[in-house]
């Protein structure tokens, strides 16, 4: 084929043309791969890459057995996108009739819309049937302004009010407010990540990287059985509601290393709804209800006296009739007796005769067992707020402390302060401190050391005094045919012009082999408000079912009639 | 003999050998571009498959999560109480209705129970 001169020429023109056009693309390529990478890169990265916070899963915590208590899941949080104050106002209207809301954050919300917000809440963390509900508004919606949705996590406490004081609560945001729930929080809450996804034309996810992974909140077993926390805290409430008492605190604990099983307050409150719920409900009395222990303290008075041996339990004081006269205060007993022995003052609960005690044992003696049995310091239980109660140096102490403190008053203490002495008492002499954390993250917590505080002789003879306590004393109604308890009970007056009192019952049992202590305390109960009365019925009750549901079965007579 | 070699000169030049060479290079610049576009397509394609297979997995977690929540909810104690004594209208056993027959029966719970003569 030949080529003539002028085809020749358009050819190389083309070439040329071509040649140049290439030549552009490779400049405008090296321009912007080279000389404009920085901001291009920046351009690119900002349209397609997203880096957003990854919210961690919160621990869940199970109970001693693995029941779940309390769990995080995902649920939905919807929002409103105001680009119309008159259509977002129309669409709420019909959002409003399909969630529940309080007719404040209704008001709110129109506010809002009406203030011309950009971005409004509608509500956060929708159960499954609002989110279905608001999802069909969503896609009917033609308006400018948009109901749209957020993932979040949701805490979820499916054993309802269960444990609920032990638990405490978490805000919106998964903050932990209460409880177990804030004492832990940086344990169960985990830790914030970071990913960096990119997007597609059509803004899909085609990749995920995470700049630093979440790390999820750890799991937490707790020492309480949910069973024996069920059943305490129904019986608790029934006892709180007959009496028409302000409230009510019980702790069940295991006798050999002090886990707690049970720690059951009243009134309760739903773990869920805890932003709504008064901070009074919320507290757990359990470690920060602080009373006057009352006669219950008369076993710590005993114990000192005997260890010490300034007292022998045959040991006979005068009781006065009564009314014991000391300085210008007037020590007063319910059922006056002349004179009784070291035993039946514990037994028949006499103030006097504590009063008399105190006197021979001295106040630097009876300081020093009051300390060495814990109280005027925290358990260190591990949950928030525990109290650490009210305990005055002698060198503080007026005329009477000595002789109030005898029987339990010129003393604020927990009631888990007293389930720790008790409980000294039921394991052989040893201080065992209470707690409630099994696990965490699969590694098991160990107990605390026991230290011993009582001699075997002394720890005898309390036990068989406090048996005594309830087969003949002021704690008759606490007894259960077939197993034995030792306890004591207490009714302490509080310092008002009415007359409001808290009785107690503190006891362990089976006395031959202790594997449970249990401790009572009523608030402010209105008709009957002795501890014998109020408390001990409850004390029984609670046994009845522990006994069945530990095993602890009934020693039996021959002639015992069984039913069936 | 000028004219002849302008001819052979101009014959030299047509597109036949030349052409052949640009057909090659665009050849193998295409396959290039094709390799490294399919190849760039591919990973986007499992980019795509990775995510949607991360999002199962988180799905499937997440409904584990919210079963094991569910579960717990049914065994609730107090919902499982109302059923056992307003619907099947049992009552709680009294103490003495427990009576210990064999030793080997007792789990670890029982071993430290009071011996039954």
């Amino acid at each position: 084929m030949k080529i003539n001169n002028s085809e020749h020429k358009r050819v190389f023109a083309l070439f040329v043309f071509f040649s140049l056009w290439v030549l552009f693309i490779a400049v405008s390529l090296v321009r912007i791969q080279v000389f404009n990478y920085g901001k291009n890169v920046s351009k690119v990265r900002a349209q397609s890459n997203r880096v957003f916070p990854v919210n961690p899963k919160r621990g869940t915590i199970y109970d001693s057995e693995g029941e779940v208590l309390a769990i995080s899941i995902k649920a939905k949080s919807a929002f409103l996108s105001n680009k119309n104050n008159i259509q977002s106002l129309a669409l709420f209207k019909s959002i409003r009739r399909q969630v529940r809301l309080t007719s404040e954050e209704k008001e709110n919300i129109e506010s809002r819309i009406r203030r011309g917000e950009k971005f409004i809440w509608i509500k956060r963390k929708l159960s499954d049937k609002e989110y279905a509900r608001l999802k069909k508004i969503k896609d009917t919606n033609r308006s400018t302004s948009v109901l749209d949705f957020i993932e979040e996590f949701k805490r979820v406490y499916p054993q309802g009010t269960t444990a609920c004081h032990i638990l405490g609560g978490v805000g919106v945001d998964e903050q932990g407010l209460y409880g177990i729930e804030y004492g832990l929080d940086s344990t169960i809450r985990g830790k914030k990540g970071e990913a960096r996804v990119m997007l597609d034309a059509r803004r899909k996810i085609f990749k995920l990287d995470y700049l630093t992974e979440p790390v999820p909140g750890k799991d937490i077993y707790l020492t309480i059985d949910s069973s024996i926390q069920f059943f305490v805290e129904k019986e608790l409430g029934e006892t709180v509601e007959k009496y028409r008492a302000k409230g009510g605190s019980v702790i069940v604990m295991d006798v050999d290393d002090g886990a707690v099983l049970a720690m059951a307050n009243y009134p309760v409150y739903r773990p869920d709804r805890v932003k709504y719920t008064p901070p009074r409900q919320v507290s757990n009395k359990a470690i920060s209800f602080l009373y006057p222990p009352g006669s219950t303290f008369k076993i710590i008075l005993a114990s000192t006296a005997l260890e010490l041996n300034k007292c022998s339990p045959q040991q006979v004081f005068n009781c006065y009739n009564g009314v014991y006269k000391i300085r210008d205060r007037e020590i007063v007993d319910v059922h006056p007796f002349d004179k009784l022995t070291f035993e039946d003052i514990i037994i028949q609960s006499s103030n006097i005769g504590a009063a008399k005690i105190a006197e021979k044992l001295g106040r630097r003696n009876y300081y020093a067992g009051i300390k060495r049995f814990g109280f005027g310091k925290r358990t260190g239980i591990r949950l928030p707020a525990e109290e650490r109660g009210i305990f005055k140096s002698p060198d503080r102490w007026s005329g009477v402390t000595l002789q109030f403190l005898a029987y339990g008053y010129e003393i604020n203490v927990t009631p888990l302060q007293m389930t720790r002495a008790f409980n000294a008492l039921a394991s052989g002499g040893y201080m065992v401190e209470p707690y409630i954390l099994k696990k965490i993250d699969g590694v098991f917590l160990k107990p605390k050391r026991k230290a011993n505080i009582l001699s075997p002789g002394t720890v005898q003879r309390m036990v068989s005094i406090m048996t005594e306590v309830v087969d003949s004393g002021t704690g008759k109604k606490t007894r259960i045919a077939g197993i034995k308890i030792a306890g004591k009970t207490g009714t302490s007056k509080k310092i008002s012009r009415n007359k409001k009192y808290v009785p107690s019952f503190g006891g362990f049992f089976p006395v031959g082999n202790p594997r449970i202590t249990v401790f009572v305390v009523i608030d402010e109960p209105k008709g009957a408000y002795y501890g014998g009365d109020v408390a001990a019925p409850l004390f029984k009750s609670i046994a009845e079912k522990l006994s069945i549901y530990l095993r602890i079965f009934p020693e039996l007579d021959d002639n015992t009639e069984i039913r069936l | 003999m000028t004219k002849i070699r302008d001819t052979k000169s101009r014959t030299n030049a047509t597109p036949g050998t030349g052409n052949g060479m640009w057909l090659l290079v665009s050849i193998i610049t295409f396959i290039l571009i094709f390799g490294y576009l399919s190849l760039n397509l591919k990973n986007v394609d499992f980019g795509y498959e990775m995510q949607e297979l991360s999002e199962r997995e988180q799905e499937l977690k997440e409904e584990i999560n919210k079963l094991r929540a569910a579960k717990a909810s049914l065994l609730n104690l107090e919902r499982v109480e109302d059923i056992v004594i307003n619907k099947l209208k049992y009552q709680y056993p009294e103490p003495e209705q427990f009576i210990k027959v064999f030793e080997d029966d007792l789990s670890d719970k029982g071993d430290k129970g009071d011996k039954v003569p």
